[in-house]
Parts: structure tokens; sequence; C-alpha cells
């Protein structure tokens, strides 16, 4: 046992080839050096995973895992981790979800749960009060994500157990398969619903009736409590969350020009007012909520009228807007939220989904293939049925499906004949809805972040919209801005906090205040990013070791050659060299990309000296 | 005799929690919702209902109750549950007609909403009103009339 709070002190080992589970501690020595969440998961991950190995064979693990805050009546705490080794990036693939889950885990007695091998069968883990059990799940493979966790929860009985689970595209091992919990919650990118269903493992389901200790007394942690609440009902991003989510910022990134717009080819997208925050309002039931969250972000839609009456869907986020709306060029609002309803049952991220579909049409526009290619589909420009049928022929594997649901970087591949320059991603990872041309910050975390292009790996965005010193176009600066935005993100998912809590007016001295008081430890507001920092070198390393290094921090070369043909962001490109070179000496990194010795020394992370510089 | 009841919106719950978590932190001085005297029921993903003790005229419970471990307080109209007497042996439970009282799961005694002394504290965090602490002539469910038969066509209890 662990002598803090927060933390049950227990990881739960599941081995499904041997079916071993066994208990483990939660060693304070992680704690200290990563705080938990993300951090514990890349550790064991690190020192656990052989280089190179297949990220769908029996060698490859996969980690749920929570914070010392999870559980907490501090807000914005309920996310769950999901780590593995990526099958789309070859890399570390730590994503996060919100909804009940994380909280669950920890009620049912543990920290986290490391899966290994591979069943034989199909099963599901059921983890119910600190027991532990894999259960056959033959009856549940082939059905989609709400079925899954409907037929689950009849099974045992209980609605108020949580599930994750993969649909039909984990099964089928799409490199992009997500995982979802409650219809509504996703873990969405990189392919942790692949690496489940690589292992045949359906879901996992939690409960528990243990409560999360903390360290200070009761009246300390309500002071806590009231203090933020306060903070929060004052901030006009939680106001604005209220309202529309993340979706608030689609028409302001249209209007600045830098919304991603066929493929990339254009940054203003014509349609954006018909699926924008305000149309998606329209259609709005109601708003619904992650655990313990008095910011309630999220809504669930419907439309009544026209071809795609009867469709219910949680809101598409800002990403999912991008996705599946205008970097297909579609407007239509019911086909968007069919494609959106459609890859949460079936199981696959919105935005590798989109992206690598607008590769396929941006092809088809260039004539790389042609009807006979596609099985007789023309992928023309938003044509929401043909890509509402290529969703399902993704998440099947059939036919051109089955080249698409490999990812944009494997089916340029596979494709040939120049079309690599259409594929959107760095590291294999599909790049998200912000033309990094219109902020350049961004751009620079895509090229350099740990997980491939993700956006929530250092959200420049919420600085380069709306911090007036912050110009989005510049260049100086960009180097330390991405930096410290990706190691504080790191913090924030090792807490773990969701990723939007300091733009909630969440303080550093907050964040170490109410860690100080669940936990008992004495962490001061400078040292904890500097938790994250370590973190972003321990998963460099992983990076390096696997054989990325500096040449693999790129950018595709259309942002780096064609300026922005229209809009608020006209003729803009993006100076890589010279924004690595800055990124590269603010983080104490050689030119080829690489942490100096010195740094992993400072940074205690010299055991990890030997397995870079051979 | 006029009384106040926690009444449920269930239309502006969010499904956050946020009442089983703070309620459990007043009652408790734990953070666990096992041991939350309000619960929020699943209808749907997205779609949950709080519930909580109605103080029923008829009191099922303290019908139920075989070792006069179930009072009514006659300040508030609460029910009280004298946790000596209590054996845990779950009567009452089966015959709450809302699922609203519960077997703790450590002491295994039963538990109810006692309504903080006149001050309920799920009330004050809920961030969407969804539950509001109000005489018992102008709640909802004095309109609705049978809670009961509502909560069955919701289909919202698994058998």
């Amino acid at each position: 046992m662990v002598n803090f709070g927060g933390y049950t002190g227990k990881l739960l080992r599941i081995n499904l080839t041997t079916k071993n589970i066994k208990e483990e501690n939660l060693k304070e020595e992680w704690i200290n050096q990563y705080l938990g969440g993300r951090g514990v998961a890349s550790k064991i991950l690190v020192d656990e995973l052989e280089p190179k190995i297949d990220p769908l064979g029996p060698k490859n693990k996969i980690i749920f895992i929570t914070g010392p805050l999870t559980g907490t009546v501090i807000p914005t705490t309920s996310k769950i981790g999901i780590s593995t080794k990526s099958p789309l990036t070859n890399h570390i693939s730590c994503g996060f979800g919100g909804g009940y889950f994380g909280p669950q885990l920890k009620f049912s007695g543990y920290d986290g749960i490391i899966i290994e091998g591979k069943a034989e069968n199909p099963v599901y883990i059921w983890i119910n009060d600190g027991k532990a059990e894999i259960k056959e799940a033959n009856h549940l493979w082939g059905k989609d994500t709400g079925e899954t966790e409907e037929l689950i929860k009849k099974e045992l009985k209980d609605k108020r157990i949580g599930v994750a689970c993969i649909g039909q595209a984990g099964e089928n091992k799409v490199r992009f398969a997500s995982v979802i919990h409650n219809r509504h919650f996703i873990i969405g990118r990189r392919g942790n619903g692949a690496v489940m269903g690589s292992k045949n493992l359906k879901a996992v389901a939690v409960k528990g009736t243990k409560s999360v200790s903390v360290a200070a007394n009761t009246d300390e942690v309500w002071k806590l409590y009231d203090e933020i609440l306060e903070i929060m009902n004052k901030n006009p991003v939680v106001a604005g969350f209220k309202l529309h989510g993340t979706a608030a910022s689609v028409a302001l990134v249209n209007e600045l020009g830098f919304m991603p717009t066929k493929n990339f080819q254009e940054g203003v997208f014509d349609g954006m007012d018909k699926v924008d925050e305000q149309a998606y309002f329209n259609l709005s039931v109601k708003p619904f909520s992650c655990w313990g969250c008095p910011v309630y972000c999220r809504r669930i839609l419907e439309i009544k009228d026209g071809p795609y009456a009867g469709i219910i869907t949680s809101r598409p986020e800002h990403q999912t807007t991008f996705a599946l709306g205008s970097c297909l060029n579609l407007s239509d609002i019911g086909a968007v939220l069919k494609a959106n309803l459609l890859c949460d049952e079936y199981g696959i991220d919105t935005i590798s989904t989109g992206v690598t579909i607008a590769f396929a049409m941006e092809c088809y526009q260039r004539e790389i293939i042609k009807k006979s290619d596609t099985g007789g589909l023309s992928l023309k420009w938003g044509d929401g049925e043909v890509v509402n049928q290529l969703i399902k022929m993704i998440a099947f594997r059939e036919g051109f499906g089955d080249v698409l649901a490999e990812g944009s970087k494997h089916a340029a591949a596979k494709i040939g004949k120049d079309s690599e320059k259409y594929a959107m991603q760095v590291k294999g990872l599909e790049i998200p809805g912000y033309d990094p041309r219109g902020a350049k910050g961004i751009g620079l975390n895509y090229a350099t972040a740990t997980r491939g292009a993700d956006h929530n790996d250092g959200w420049t965005i919420a600085e380069e919209l709306y911090n007036d010193k912050v110009d989005r176009l510049t260049l100086e600066g960009k180097g330390k801005l991405a930096k410290e935005i990706q190691d504080k993100a790191k913090t924030i998912d090792s807490a773990i906090f969701c990723m939007f809590a300091l733009d909630f007016g969440y303080t550093p001295e907050f964040i170490s205040k109410s860690l100080n008081a669940i936990t008992g430890m004495r962490i001061t507001p400078e040292k904890i990013f500097e938790i994250g920092e370590r973190i972003s070198n321990l998963e460099r390393v992983f990076a390096l070791r696997e054989g990325f290094s500096g040449k693999d921090d790129i950018l595709p070369e259309r942002f780096i050659k064609e300026g922005l043909p229209s809009g608020s962001s006209k003729g803009q490109k993006v100076d890589l060299k010279r924004l690595l070179r800055d990124y590269y000496k603010v983080r104490d990194w050689d030119k080829n990309g690489y942490p100096t010795k010195e740094k992993l020394e400072k940074l205690k992370l010299e055991e990890y000296i030997k397995a870079i510089y051979k | 005799m006029a009384f106040k009841i926690i009444s449920v919106d269930e239309k502006k719950c969010v499904s956050c929690k946020i009442c089983e978590i703070v309620c459990s932190l007043k009652k408790e001085g734990a953070l666990n919702p096992e041991k939350s005297r309000i619960r929020v029921w699943s209808l749907h993903p997205g779609i949950d209902v709080p519930v909580v003790c109605r103080q029923c005229n008829d009191s099922p419970c303290e019908d139920a109750c075989e070792y006069d471990a179930i009072s009514r307080n006659e300040e508030n109209n609460s029910i009280v549950i004298n946790s000596t007497n209590c054996t845990g042996c779950g009567l009452c439970v089966e015959a709450c007609p809302f699922q609203a009282i519960f077997l703790h799961p450590e002491t295994n005694k039963a538990i109810t909403c006692d309504l903080c002394e006149g001050d309920p504290t799920c009330v004050k965090y809920c961030p969407t009103k969804a539950i509001t602490y109000v005489p018992w002539e102008r709640s909802l469910e004095a309109k609705r009339g049978s809670e009961k038969k509502l909560y069955q066509d919701l289909n919202l209890f698994v058998d």
C-alpha cells in the first residue's frame, strides 16, 4: 500500500493467454516521478514492452489507468486513460475519455488494470469490488458498442456498472478503432480499440463500493470544492462550454481561415453555418455531463424531420465537425450526425475516419484512384451517402474499406502513385481540425507531439485564439509555447484533469493545492509541470527506441509549400525548420531530436541514456 | 401537515451525479456514491433520473420493517432509521416503491435521506436545479400523482 490518499495503491494485472489474474502494488517511486494516469502508464509501457513489437500481437499490453484525483469531488477529474502501443503510430497511445468509467474503476478498488497476452476466444473482463474474472463473450462478438454495453448490463443485472467496449471495428482491427463507454464517451484516437480486438477482448466492466481515501480533513475538501466552483461559475469559457461544448470554436476558426476544408486544400468552409454550434443547438434535446462535472458540456441531438429523421446522437465535437464535415466538404447536418453516430456505434475515431476518407476523395479528385478501385463508388466531395457507406465499409473492412481501415499513411503506401502527399498525417496519426498554416504553434505541436498529430498533446489553440499577446501567425516564441503546453498536458493527463481545466480557471496553485489535499504530498505549483516535462521526455525515449528521430518530426509538404488559397489566413505557410530549431533548443534536445544526456539526468531519467545512446 | 420534499425534475438532470458524491461526503465524510442517500438511475446513456426518499404518506418501508427500526421525524417528515435496531435484513429496500432506501456497503444498515436538517446538500450543489427542496404542494411530485407508475413506464430498474 502507498502512503498517499487518492490512490488505491493497487493495480490489477490480467494475462489473457494464461488467464492469470494478480494484484500488484503501485510503486511510490512512480507516484513521485510520474504522479499517476498517463505518466505511470507510459512508465510501465517503456519498461515492459520490448522495442519494435507488433502492436496487434500478443506481446503488446493495454493499460486502463486513473489518477490520484479520479473519483474525488474535485470537478473535471472523471477521465479514464487507456494506453498501449498504437497500431496506427507504433508509438505510445495514451488516450482519454470522460464519463463514469474512471471513478467506477477506482471505486472497484484499483488505480489501473494492465492487460497482457491474447485470449483464445472472445472474452470480457468483469471487476466487481476487488474481484476480477475473465468472462466468455462469444455472444457479444459482432455487436455494436451500444448493444454490447446494454447486453453486459443486462447479463450482470445492474445498470450502474461501468462498461468500456469495442464495436465491430475493433474486432476487425481497424487501425483507428476506438473504445466506447456509455455510448457517448469515447477514447477515440490511435486504435486502442484495435489492440483490444487483437486480444479478443470485447469489453471491461467495473463496479465497486469502496471509498476514495483523502489525506486532508473533510472541511478542507469542502473548502477546495467551494473555491473551484466559485472560479468556474465566473469563467466565460465554462459558460460557452455549457451551451456549445468544444463546437463553440468552429465558426471562429472558419472565420480566421484555418478550418481545414477538402482535405486541407482550403481553410474556409462555405457550408459552415449549416453545421456550426448554432445549427447543433437548434437540434438539442438535453445536455449531459461527465461524472462530477458542473460544466456539462455535452448534448444529445435529435433530427426530427427530413431524410435523416430519427437520428439521435451526441453533439459532434469541434474535431468531428471538421473531420466528418468541412474536411469532406459535407454541410448536410443530417449526414454529419449520422456519420458521427455510425462511428460511435462501430467504434472508430471520427478524426482518422474523416481525414482518411478525405484522403481518398482527394485521390479520386486527382484521378489517382478511379471507380474501379473503389468498388464502383464515386468519391465526390460532400456526398453524405458515400461517406456513410465508406464508414461501414471501413468498420467491416469490406472492399475498398479494407484499404482505408489501415489509416491514411498505410493506405497511401498501398495505393502508391505519389498519393502519400495527400495523406494528412504525422507519424501515422491523421491531423485534427486546425490547419497549421493558420496557427503555427499547433503545427509545431503536430510535428513533435509524442502521440503524432494530436491536438490534445499540446493544445496551443487556446493561447493562439484567445490570448491577445499571442499572434497565431508568427513563429517567434512558438517553440516555448508548444513545449510548455505539451508538458502541462502531460501533468493534466496524469492527475487526471480534463484537458480544458486550465481554460476553466484552474491555476497551477489550485492544482497543486488539490493534489496536496487529496494525496498528502507536498508539491509546489512550480514542480507540477516539471513532472509533465519528465513524461514528455520519457515518451520521447520510447519513440527513439522504436527508431523514430528528428527526421520524423515533420508535416505533410502541403503545409510547407502551398499557401492557404483564400480567407483571413491567405498565403500562409509553415516554416517548420525554423520552428523545430527553436523547439529543440527550448527542449534541450540535439539537432536530431534526441534529449541531451544532461537533460535526461536533470529529469532523473538517466536510466534511459543507454537505451537511446548506443 | 405542511412539509417540504426534495423534488426531482428529471428533465433538468444532466447525469453528473454530483448529488451522490456530495451526499456521501456530507453524511459519511467519504467519497463514495454507494454510501449516498440519493442515487441517479440510468434510463439510457445520457438520460438519468435522480431518486431520493419521497416521504410517502403510507411509508411502505416503515410497514415492512419487523424490527422497529424505521420511524418518522415529526419535525420535517423525514424517514429516520434507528441503526441499533436495524438488522440489515433488506425488507425496507424491497418494500420501497422508488428504490430510495439502501443498505450501507460496510455496516449493512439501512440508509435513506434525512433532509440534512432542512438544508439538503445535494440541492445546494446540483448545478442545474434538477433537485429542489420545496413544500409538498408545490412539488412536481404532487402534480403528477403516482410516481411509481411513471417509473415503471420508464423501465427504470433492472429486475
